[in-house]
């Protein structure tokens, strides 16, 4: 159908006359008239050879096939607009043929007028329903073939639609997924230490409020084990109103990227912990050569002394000498612990805090106060060197820079989770200025969030000039064998 | 009496040796290089006292000390340290040690403690009485002006002021500029420290200790 020819048609009418009639009148406004046929077996050869735009029948037909059953049969092959044409008017005809999906219906006796009109009609509403189809099939051959996984969910979030690739994940058939509220087929699980339950069930309602959710989420998946996801969820306004009707929900399985993101995080790590933790082994080596050759020796010294100069023999260089060998004892006991406490080595967590918190309370104006809370657990040796490592910097940063009056240092227990607190109502400092700075504080702080790296802990630093300083150390400890 | 001595260092040994010779009454009865060894001494010899080093390879003096007290080796212990924390101190006498002593008051101090350690009494030598009542003297300097044993930080109590008002983690943590997972473990570290179990009774807990003005 161009616009030089406004349409072809066939026409299948038993009676000659008014099928003549009908062709010359057809003709006469510039339709093609393709064919004319008289019986139903023969409409349904022709219909299909020719390929009509639109097919005039009359119900009444000479042969087997009357014009309702010869509709549907044509139908069945081929889409194309039918306007039955009929001098009966018995609701049992018009209901079979209405069964057919008929465009239109003629009574005879007809007029050109009434004829031309419902064809015009005809013709027009089945190229716009044929365009509408074709747009249709477009898109949900893009929906079919894309890889992301989509699903249409209405306003309660019940699943409408779901793509092939959606299918995919679905634990349950495609049937019982329809109509289903989307969370209670999608499992998703936390996927970090950090992420509880409660979080993760939050995930829609995060979607919703507009923000496309950036953070991948962990999709229990059936048949393939765990996926990851990036979602998106866009409101849809298909209703005539404007309204939103419901979703979309797009994602994609991330599952790839994100396990391969994990690793470099975890080589990252790795190789961080080597370099701290070969710093930490140096010192302890240089620690333990001071406190174990010299300071023993000195001391070994010292009693050998003790054992043969008596003061009153000797007099004054007798007091003089335990005297500079005391100091020379103190002094490499000094130098060594602040290389690394011997505490580190044989107490626990909380008595190396709490020896630390003292140890620095010496000479400090303000105070320090250290209290846990929760069942304490122990920690493996490294960890325990990192958070102790952490506080100190901490106090450190606090005392010797912040001008804090008081610091604030806390241990929380709760089964295998520490949190570890550290304020102070200092001056406070500007985290990114101080992280660009590379003097010592940066150095120690830098060490902080290093150390917090290498045990996988969550560390914030938060500090302003109106409340301080707030470290905060969240970890899942690694249960000592 | 009979002792044992238990330190990796040979120098010590000799020094702890030749202060205590010719003293009247004292038999040696082994020597140990490291804690396993010193275990097996006191199960053998049965000492009366055993001086132990802290740092000692094989087993620590600590892990000496707490053998000694789970198979009730009856033996009882000086400890020999390098080390004047006050942290090591209260972990020996609560693993069971009856004296401790610095090694820098050895050469004068340490026969002194083997008599007073014989006799069931504690012994402390100088450097370490000090610490012991430096220690003592903080601790009970603190419960007297601290009555309520209760110790609530600065933000602790901004955040329980706030959550007193009814306002959300969020909310708090907006006011405070961190993040409400910070809050969150404020909450917590508050409900633990108060001993309750939510917000409504936090609240309340607070009140009555005067926490919120």
């Amino acid at each position: 159908m161009d616009n030089n020819n406004p349409g072809r048609i066939l026409i299948v009418e038993d009676a000659l006359m008014v099928a003549i009639h009908m062709k010359k009148s057809l003709e006469a406004a510039g339709y093609e008239v393709v064919g004319m046929l008289t019986q139903g077996e023969e409409a349904m050869a022709k219909a299909l050879e020719l390929r009509p735009d639109l097919i005039l029948m009359d119900i009444m037909l000479e042969g087997e096939l009357d014009g309702v059953e010869t509709a549907s049969r044509i139908r069945d092959k081929y889409d194309v607009p039918i306007i039955f044409l009929t001098a009966l008017s018995d609701s049992e005809t018009i209901n079979r043929a209405k069964s057919t999906g008929p465009f239109g219906y003629i009574m005879k006796p007809f007029n050109e007028r009434e004829l031309h009109t419902n064809i015009e009609m005809v013709l027009h509403k089945d190229a716009a329903e044929k365009l509408l189809k074709a747009s249709e099939a477009r898109f949900y051959s893009a929906v079919r073939s894309i890889d992301a996984f989509l699903f249409t969910l209405n306003h309660k979030f019940e699943i409408t639609y779901a793509n092939p690739a959606a299918e995919q994940v679905l634990t349950i058939s495609f049937e019982e997924a329809m109509g289903k509220p989307i969370e209670e087929v999608l499992k998703f699980l936390p996927y970090r230490d950090q992420m509880d339950e409660e979080e993760t069930g939050r995930w829609l309602r995060r979607l919703v409020t507009g923000n496309p959710c950036k953070t991948p989420l962990l999709l229990a998946n059936g048949n393939e084990g765990q996926l990851f996801g990036q979602f998106h969820l866009e409101p849809t306004q298909w209703a005539t109103d404007g309204s939103i009707d419901g979703y979309l929900l797009t994602f994609q399985d991330i599952t790839a990227e994100f396990r391969a993101k994990e690793l470099e995080r975890q080589i990252e790590r790795n190789n961080l912990a080597v370099l701290i933790e070969g710093q930490e082994q140096e010192r302890q080596r240089v620690a333990r050569e001071l406190h174990d050759s010299l300071g023993q020796m000195l001391s070994g010294i010292k009693m050998h002394l003790d054992s043969v100069l008596m003061p009153k023999e000797n007099g004054e260089s007798a007091t003089t000498l335990k005297k500079l060998l005391d100091e020379a004892i103190i002094e490499t006991t000094r130098i060594s612990e602040n290389l690394v406490p011997s505490r580190l080595e044989n107490l626990p967590l909380r008595s190396c805090i709490l020896g630390l918190c003292k140890s620095m309370d010496h000479g400090y104006e303000g105070r320090i106060d250290f209290s846990v809370m929760g069942p304490t657990t122990e920690l493996i040796h490294t960890e325990k060197v990192n958070v102790y490592r952490i506080v100190q910097e901490a106090i450190n940063n606090a005392v010797k820079y912040a001008q804090a009056s008081t610091i604030s240092v806390q241990l929380s227990f709760n089964e295998d989770i520490l949190d570890l607190t550290i304020e102070d109502d200092g001056v406070g400092f500007d985290l990114d200025e101080m992280l660009k700075d590379t003097t010592r504080v940066h150095r120690g702080l830098q060490n902080m969030i290093d150390r917090a790296r290498i045990m996988n802990a969550e560390l914030s630093i938060e500090s302003n000039p109106k409340f301080g300083t707030l470290i905060h150390l969240t970890t899942r400890l690694t249960p000592v064998v | 009496m009979k002792i044992l001595i238990a330190d990796d260092h040979e120098l010590i040994r000799n020094g702890i040796k030749a202060n205590l010779v010719n003293k009247e009454g004292i038999e040696l009865v082994f020597e140990a290089d490291n804690g396993e060894d010193a275990l097996k001494g006191i199960v053998e010899h049965k000492p009366d006292v055993a001086i132990l080093d802290i740092n000692m390879p094989a087993l620590t003096g600590l892990d000496v000390l707490s053998e000694i007290n789970q198979r009730m080796l009856g033996v009882k212990v000086v400890v020999l340290s390098m080390y004047g924390d006050y942290q090591y101190i209260d972990k020996c006498l609560e693993l069971g040690a009856k004296g401790y002593v610095a090694k820098n008051d050895a050469g004068n101090e340490l026969l002194e403690a083997l008599r007073w350690v014989q006799e069931g009494k504690i012994f402390f030598s100088s450097s370490v009485q000090t610490t012991v009542l430096e220690n003592y003297a903080k601790t009970s300097q603190k419960k007297d002006h601290q009555h309520e044993e209760i110790k609530i930080t600065n933000r602790e109590k901004e955040v329980l002021k706030m959550v007193a008002k009814g306002l959300t983690s969020a909310q708090i943590a907006d006011q405070l500029f961190v993040s409400p997972r910070t809050i969150d473990t404020h909450r917590a570290n508050l409900m633990k420290k108060l001993e309750v179990r939510n917000a409504v009774e936090l609240v309340i807990k607070a009140r009555q200790l005067n926490l919120i003005s």
